[in-house]
């Protein structure tokens, strides 16, 4: 029985034995999304272990059209919005209906997930054959971004109407804010500046549809965690302070993506605040739901769910860290347009976002076991993470000691020395690219089971409302 | 608390967040920045539509004369190195701190004011390109775009020997006026 109104889904309920009710949820919307989403992700982390490829083969299947430097944002923004947006709106469409009831305004929210992918793969084609804009992970022209908006402005609609006359849990919130957020920032992107406007309002943009993709996935993980340890949501207070300070501080550190930059010196200092800031909703995330799993730490390793969400909130404290290297000007010095600058991408898309919506879609799959892909997925994104971050300190060195040493400067001949402290680290880089890309590609193509039932009454979510954790832990 | 709070005035909280943020980190410093005269890089490359379209300012005229290039070449490689990602590997970006010594004059505000595309860049995977007019000749910069690997054994470009011979000139026009 699928569930498409409120009327219906009781009247399916009442028909069910009394305590233990069966109600089958309207998951098209869901399913399209990681249906969808899932080729995405592992198209762009195959292009992506090409890319690593080519720093060792530079010639490798270099062909007009994708190129190095036409496939590296096609790449990205298949993960960025064709995977970790459009499983955004899916995670929402699977889990608000679980915690509110049945979704309102279906079709619209098939249009929203088709919407991000059409819009995604128009952006793919023009950054491939025809033109690119400026800015990392916004290369897309206007006409794909529309799109995007369009499908995140209907998503915020679909969330919101669900979620009217009902009561509002925190993943909700996460849901409509980060869609609202990521809109307006895109939008921001793209408005007609010159000048320093336009080059602060592409790293503002960047640091909004991050706070889109965060906000999502922390969403999730205050959906998926307590269900799957069984426990209480710990706090209903640090629910809200990481809300609140999550939207509060992500989009500031756009500023921290250029230190040093042509910006007035003053904006470095606010970068540096706010990369430094962005421990307190990690904090407040990070404590909140490691509370929950309170008793429950054995579990992880035996749990797909729980392991993944675990790995989810890694990566957040790491983005953290990774922030805080860009923005606070001594650091900053060293790391600023080394290979460092990558791990921010790496941990919000294929650590946050990626790891946070895999752990949904296993749920959704009722898969429990933890594979070996899976582990390896895992662990080949830290050890990439941690490369990257090796790797960008030791080219910040090398272009220190030239200067310093009187030796050599950063260009023309001077530059082999970067290339050759770097060769051993594009091994490894692409070495570690395999098992990410053939994880991806075993979820996506094992996790097919879609279990749309859930055996009980949608109002025993062990999510709590945030009345009801008041009263258990916060009184 | 947030349980007196509907989801309808949460979102109108994100959307001043949001506003605020915007006003004080893009529109408070570009106005304080735009206080600045545009340098004549940025009346260069924040005038290059018109400069195709034959219309030009006494002083980019000048300059692009001096060097001998065509504006509408200069146009033409400046849409082919956003087109084709140069920015991914390259930065046009050099800091006023140890490790840009060498690497051509601090980019100012003023020397991207007036620019409708950043290309600043984010990452070096080669090295920074402000200045190369300054670094290579003509030759040279087309030696480096078709097969860098000839003029360095160590190089990690990729040969750029799929563009036209017309690509080439114009994107050589378009680097030769970084200086």
């Amino acid at each position: 029985m699928t569930v498409e109104t409120g009327e219906s889904m009781e009247s399916g309920m009442a028909d069910e034995q009394p305590g233990e009710p069966t109600v089958v949820f309207n998951d098209g919307p869901a399913k399209l999304a990681f249906r969808v989403g899932g080729l995405f992700l592992v198209a762009g982390l195959a292009a992506l272990l090409l890319q690593a490829l080519r720093l060792s083969a530079p010639d490798l299947l270099n062909v007009a059209g994708v190129s190095f430097g036409r496939l590296q944002p096609a790449a990205w923004g298949s993960l960025t919005f064709g995977w970790a947006v459009v499983a955004a709106l899916g995670a929402a469409y699977y889990v608000v209906p679980r915690l509110v009831g049945p979704l309102r305004l279906a079709p619209l929210a098939h249009v929203s997930v088709l919407a991000v992918a059409v819009g995604t793969l128009i952006g793919i084609v023009a950054v491939l054959l025809l033109e690119s804009a400026p800015g990392a992970q916004l290369e897309f022209p206007i006409y794909a971004d529309a799109l995007i908006i369009a499908g995140l402005v209907l998503g915020t609609g679909v969330v919101v109407e669900t979620t009217r006359n009902r009561r509002a849990f925190i993943s909700i919130w996460f849901y409509a804010a980060s869609f609202v957020f990521g809109a307006l920032g895109l939008l921001l992107a793209n408005l007609p500046f010159d000048g320093l406007a336009h080059a602060l309002s592409l790293r503002v943009g960047q640091a909004s549809v991050w706070t889109l993709i965060i906000g999502g996935a922390v969403g999730t993980l205050y959906f998926l965690i307590p269900r799957a340890a069984g426990n209480a949501l710990y706090s209903a207070k640090l629910s809200a302070i990481s809300f609140w300070t999550l939207f509060g501080v992500f989009g500031w550190i756009g500023p921290a993506l250029m230190t040093y930059g042509p910006a007035p010196a003053w904006l470095d200092t606010i970068g540096a605040l706010f990369a430094i800031a962005t421990l307190v909703p990690v904090a407040a995330v990070l404590g909140n739901l490691g509370l929950t799993l309170q008793g429950r730490w054995p579990d992880i390793t035996g749990s797909s769910v729980l392991t993944l969400s675990v790995a989810s909130l890694a990566s957040l404290a790491l983005l953290s860290i990774h922030l805080m290297g860009l923005g606070v000007r001594s650091s900053s010095a060293v790391v600023q347009f080394t290979p460092w600058v990558e791990a921010g991408p790496m941990l919000v898309v294929a650590g946050v976002a990626t790891f946070a919506f895999l752990a949904l879609r296993v749920e959704a799959a009722g898969d429990r076991a933890v594979s070996w892909p899976l582990r390896g997925l895992i662990g080949a994104v830290f050890g990439l993470v941690l490369v990257i971050w090796i790797n960008g300190l030791a080219t910040g060195l090398t272009w220190l000691s030239g200067p310093n040493s009187q030796d050599f400067t950063n260009a023309g001949p001077g530059f082999s020395n970067t290339i050759v402290q770097q060769v051993g680290f594009d091994v490894v880089r692409w070495v570690l690219w395999i098992p990410i890309v053939a994880g991806a590609a075993f979820a996506y193509l094992t996790w097919t089971r879609w279990n749309d039932e859930l055996i009980e009454p949608v109002e025993l979510s062990p999510e709590p409302s945030i009345e009801v954790a008041t009263e258990a832990n916060d009184a | 608390m947030p349980s007196t709070i509907g989801l309808g005035r949460m979102l109108f909280g994100i959307i001043v967040l949001f506003v605020v943020m915007v006003m004080t980190v893009v529109v408070f410093p570009a106005v304080e920045s735009g206080q600045a005269d545009p340098s004549l890089r940025a009346i260069t490359y924040g005038n290059l539509d018109a400069f195709a379209a034959g219309a030009s300012s006494p002083q980019a005229a000048d300059a692009l004369a001096e060097l001998g290039v065509a504006a509408v070449d200069v146009h033409d490689g400046w849409v082919l190195y956003r087109n084709e990602g140069c920015v991914q590997c390259h930065t046009q970006q050099v800091r006023a701190i140890v490790t840009d010594v060498g690497l051509g004059p601090v980019v100012g505000a003023a020397d991207i004011a007036l620019t409708p595309f950043d290309l600043t860049g984010h990452q070096r995977l080669g090295p920074d390109l402000s200045s190369v007019g300054t670094r290579l000749g003509s030759d040279e910069l087309e030696t480096v775009i078709t097969d860098a690997s000839q003029r360095h054994g160590w190089t990690t470009m990729p040969a750029y020997d799929y563009l036209t011979a017309d690509e080439i000139s114009d994107l050589v026009s378009y680097l030769s006026t970084l200086r």
